[in-house]
């Protein structure tokens, strides 16, 4: 037990208890709340791999200006179960929260369920920790008037305790509870509404003073969005059509997304039997000039790889979401990680010419997604967009989304470019794409194939036609790595944040972004120079412009959630650069800003 | 409206050689397959053919019309996404015994679950030809190193809900025509949904006689077409399964032994029918308006 200070700008809620209690929609719901009454908010959600029991929680930061990340600290602490505060017996779901709390945090618990003993909250007391003790359940049973209430119906209860303690409106929580269960559960919605401004007088008549306050900002023109949603909302946007999946966490609810919006967008959803039936039925689909697009995580990944070769050797369009978690085998189904990065760079037998994009946050996401699109078909391979778990779950406030990107379908034709008896589907070409004619148009016969072909589809072991082909297919991705690195504004090959001609760089790619953008943002504004480099495709690698981005600096610091430093093999593969500090992290959490921060002082000390 | 003009078998022969073997029966397979697609008058534009791997799956270079050359097992997964991307268009699955079978068995269950208008022609030689003389899944106990039972495809095209289930043998190339006409009827022509036709056939090399009698004699002496006899009811399923469990006075049963007409095709489950395919669709350059999904998270 300790106290520690605070050092970062917002103000950070947690709320734990079981799986089963509602934690995750709680959150949601307590978090759009905190949005719509005009803070930046970024939602964090933890949970186990299980449907009922064990330790959830989520951490929700907010401030007046912007956060894009998660602390370690906690400022208010709703406790569901005593758990949440003190952890399980040998740490195993959790160490407990109470750590994280500090000199004027906030604990709220039902003492009328907790098992600790009152001497502990009298002791935290003495270490200036507020402790508000409210006896959720009872509160539950009287509003209700049901002897056996929903146990998920406390957080209701303690979230409208929250509202009192964080001066938030609480016609703002009831509006986001209507927006998250729907007008069509009246009775539920009013339930809810009756719990929560019974939390909110409960501890405004007991705990009149135990406030904590934060001005709202202005987030007109943002949106409170995770990265699987902007990601199916990218698809949407580029004219995807057709959507197979098989479930994966963490890469599922892109799954429930795509059913959620078919009706509307015309939308074919399939859930078939495996990934494998998954990854063929898009490049079915590629072949024949729809948009398809999957979503999977590792080990669907995996399943896939063969066609992923398959779809580079017969040059189709289709497009992966590659969402991440803990690995190797199953590993860590809930929890994250970016370690699946070498394997969906190397993805497929012998060259397999294919693009990868790293998105940074849901804005990203989403502008990734229409880039995906466009790059499968213009240059005819597939495309995997790969983030983690921290991402596509975690909420962030974003910009409202307004596309620049054209839509780009590259050489689609309705005439014949053959006097043989096939179309010339692999016609050899200066940039290395051949035309790509609409499938069922007369007189134009599509041959395609995973064997060697020449250019007409036709199967052959000529080892004049197999070193044509080889080199026509490399071209492709040397003409794509030129518009990357010439439309720069679209593709966004290496983002750099800070000054130029900082001293030091911090490298990072993926979900890790919002925690070095306010790192690096924290430690100059106390007199450090660094910039950071956000790494965004990992095929083809952007070299020269990395090169130009990190060439000056005295040190590079290398910053990834995963155990063997996979960007970092990239880096020296394409560059012949050594890096010359590290941090990795790879026990299934995101970096949190105090991990970060304290490990970039120790280094540049 | 395009014209459609008289298809002739010629229109669907490619000018690439297949590298059989003389005497297989995949020259049946083909022939055959040619001769249907004209008679119903189906243009070679219209029609994809799907391989998977194996000496028989790459019919597609060898019929002239659109053809993708697939991978082990996975063509059915294939076919169906491009049946649910054109709709319009005639898709056939030409596969053998381990494709099917064996590796995509998974495929062929859930495809023919979800009753995806495709057809999937099955070239059965209970061999593995191409990788040197392998028991497939369907190698009697003992054939070669076959160290199970056969696995039964009627039987588990029935069970997985095909609405069209078929057999026929290449030594009996009228009744294959007939069976190839119903099943792409079934599929493509009246829209009812998934047909599948198992092909008895022989490898010359490794799997020219069966239990030492050759081939054609062993199956002629045996075969009964079950659709041909007068107390044959092919909208039954609990017939078809009666003659698989209890053969006809030790007779070989073949023919159509199940459709089903009544049930929608995947594409008519998702409304496609009534829409342009998704592959014709064209999309603006500002791309689709996703204003009504940025509002539920206003």
């Amino acid at each position: 037990m300790h106290a520690r200070g605070k050092k970062f700008p917002g103000f950070s809620w947690v709320i734990g208890g079981e799986a089963g209690y509602g934690i995750n929609v709680s959150a949601e719901i307590f978090g759009r709340a905190l949005f719509k009454s005009g803070y930046y908010v970024f939602g964090y959600i933890e949970y186990e791999s299980r449907i009922r029991g064990g330790h959830i929680f989520a951490r929700i930061r907010f401030s007046n200006e912007p956060v894009y990340c998660h602390v370690d600290d906690t400022d208010v602490l709703l406790a569901l179960d005593d758990m949440t505060i003190v952890g399980d017996k040998h740490g195993i779901h959790t160490h407990g929260h109470v750590t994280e709390l500090h000199r004027n945090s906030i604990l709220i618990y039902d003492g009328e369920l907790s098992n600790i003993a009152k001497g502990y909250f009298e002791e935290l007391s003495n270490k200036g920790i507020r402790i508000i003790d409210i006896p959720l359940m009872s509160i539950v049973k009287e509003t209700t008037r049901q002897e056996k209430p929903n146990l998920v119906m406390r957080n209701t209860v303690g979230l409208g305790a929250s509202a009192y303690i964080l001066n938030l409106d609480t016609e703002k929580l009831i509006e986001a509870i209507k927006w998250r269960l729907g007008e069509k559960r009246k009775e539920i919605v009013e339930a809810n509404i009756n719990l929560i401004l019974a939390g909110y007088d409960y501890v405004k008549s007991s705990y009149p003073n135990v406030k904590l306050n934060i001005k709202p900002g202005s987030v007109n023109g943002r949106i409170y969005v995770n990265g699987n949603f902007m990601a199916m909302t990218g698809s949407i946007k580029a004219g995807m059509k057709i959507w197979a999946h098989y479930p994966m966490t963490p890469s599922t609810p892109l799954l429930n997304l795509a059913n959620r919006f078919k009706k509307k967008y015309g939308l074919v959803v399939l859930q078939p039997e495996s990934e494998l039936a998954v990854i063929n039925i898009a490049i079915g689909a590629g072949y024949a000039g729809v948009r398809a697009g999957v979503g999977t995580s590792g080990g669907g990944f995996a399943l896939m790889t063969e066609a992923i070769s398959l779809a580079s050797m017969a040059e189709i369009p289709v497009v992966v979401f590659e969402v991440s978690r803990v690995a190797p085998s199953t590993g860590m189904a809930t929890k994250t990680e970016q370690g699946d990065l070498l394997q969906v760079v190397y993805a497929g037998q012998g060259y397999t010419t294919k693009a990868v994009i790293l998105p940074g946050d849901p804005e990203e996401a989403y502008y990734d997604a229409i880039i995906a699109y466009n790059v499968a078909e213009k240059y005819q391979i597939p495309v995997i967009v790969c983030y983690d778990k921290h991402l596509a779950e975690s909420y962030y406030t974003i910009p409202i989304p307004e596309s620049n990107i054209p839509i780009e379908r590259g050489k689609i034709t309705l005439s014949n470019n053959s006097d043989g008896p096939y179309f010339k589907r692999y016609a050899i070409t200066e940039d290395g794409v051949s035309p790509r004619p609409i499938l069922g148009t007369e007189g134009v016969f599509v041959l395609s194939t995973g064997l060697e072909h020449d250019e007409y589809g036709v199967v052959t072991e000529n080892e004049r036609i197999r070193t044509e082909m080889m080199k026509k297919r490399d071209r492709k991705l040397r003409s794509l790595l030129m518009e990357i690195e010439e439309r720069k504004e679209i593709y966004r090959p290496i983002m750099i944040y800070g000054e130029e001609d900082s001293s030091v760089a911090v490298v990072g790619w993926g979900s890790s972004k919002g925690v070095l953008l306010e790192a690096t943002e924290y430690l100059n504004k106390k007199g450090y120079d660094i910039k950071f480099v956000q790494i965004r495709w990992a095929m083809p690698f952007p070299t020269d412009t990395f090169l130009d981005a990190v060439n000056d600096v005295d040190r590079i610091i290398m910053v990834e959630a995963n155990f063997d430093g996979q960007m970092e093999k990239i880096i020296r593969y394409e560059t012949c650069m050594c890096i010359d500090h590290r941090i990795r992290k790879y026990d299934g959490r995101p970096f949190s800003l105090n991990e970060i921060v304290s490990k970039l002082e120790v280094i540049l000390a | 409206m395009t014209v459609i003009t008289k298809v002739s078998v010629s229109d669907y022969v490619s000018p690439i050689r297949p590298q059989w073997c003389p005497g297989c029966g995949n020259y049946v397979i083909l022939n055959t397959l040619r001769q249907v697609l004209s008679e119903l008058n189906i243009p070679p534009y219209r029609t994809v053919v799907l391989g998977g791997i194996g000496c028989g799956s790459r019919i597609p270079f060898y019929i002239r019309s659109n053809g993708f050359h697939t991978i082990h097992g996975r063509p059915i997964p294939i076919a169906l996404g491009i049946k649910i991307a054109r709709h319009d268009l005639n898709v056939i699955v030409v596969a053998g015994d381990g494709d099917t079978y064996g590796i995509g068995v998974a495929h062929f269950i859930h495809a023919a679950r979800s009753n995806v208008g495709i057809t999937v022609i099955v070239q059965n030689n209970s061999v593995f030809g191409l990788t040197r003389g392998q028991p497939s899944p369907t190698a009697p106990k003992g054939f070669r190193e076959a160290y199970s039972e056969s696995l039964d495809p009627i039987s588990l095209a029935l069970a997985s809900g095909a609405t069209f289930v078929a057999r026929a043998w290449t030594g009996d190339p009228r009744k294959l025509k007939e069976i190839f006409t119903k099943a792409i009827e079934h599929s493509y022509v009246n829209k009812h949904g998934f047909s599948f036709v198992d092909v008895i056939q022989l490898c010359v090399i490794y799997n020219p006689t069966v239990n030492g009698e050759p081939f054609m004699k062993y199956y002629k002496d045996r075969v009964i077409y079950v659709d041909e006899l007068s107390d044959y009811d092919v909208t039954s399923k609990s017939m078809a399964y009666k003659y698989l469990s209890e053969p006809h006075n030790n007779k070989i049963p073949m023919g159509v032994f199940y459709h089903d007409d009544t049930k929608p095709s995947l594409e008519e489950e998702f409304g496609l029918y009534e829409k342009t395919p998704l592959g014709l669709l064209e999309i603006d350059k500002e791309g689709i308006d996703i204003s009504s999904i940025i509002e539920t998270v206003l």
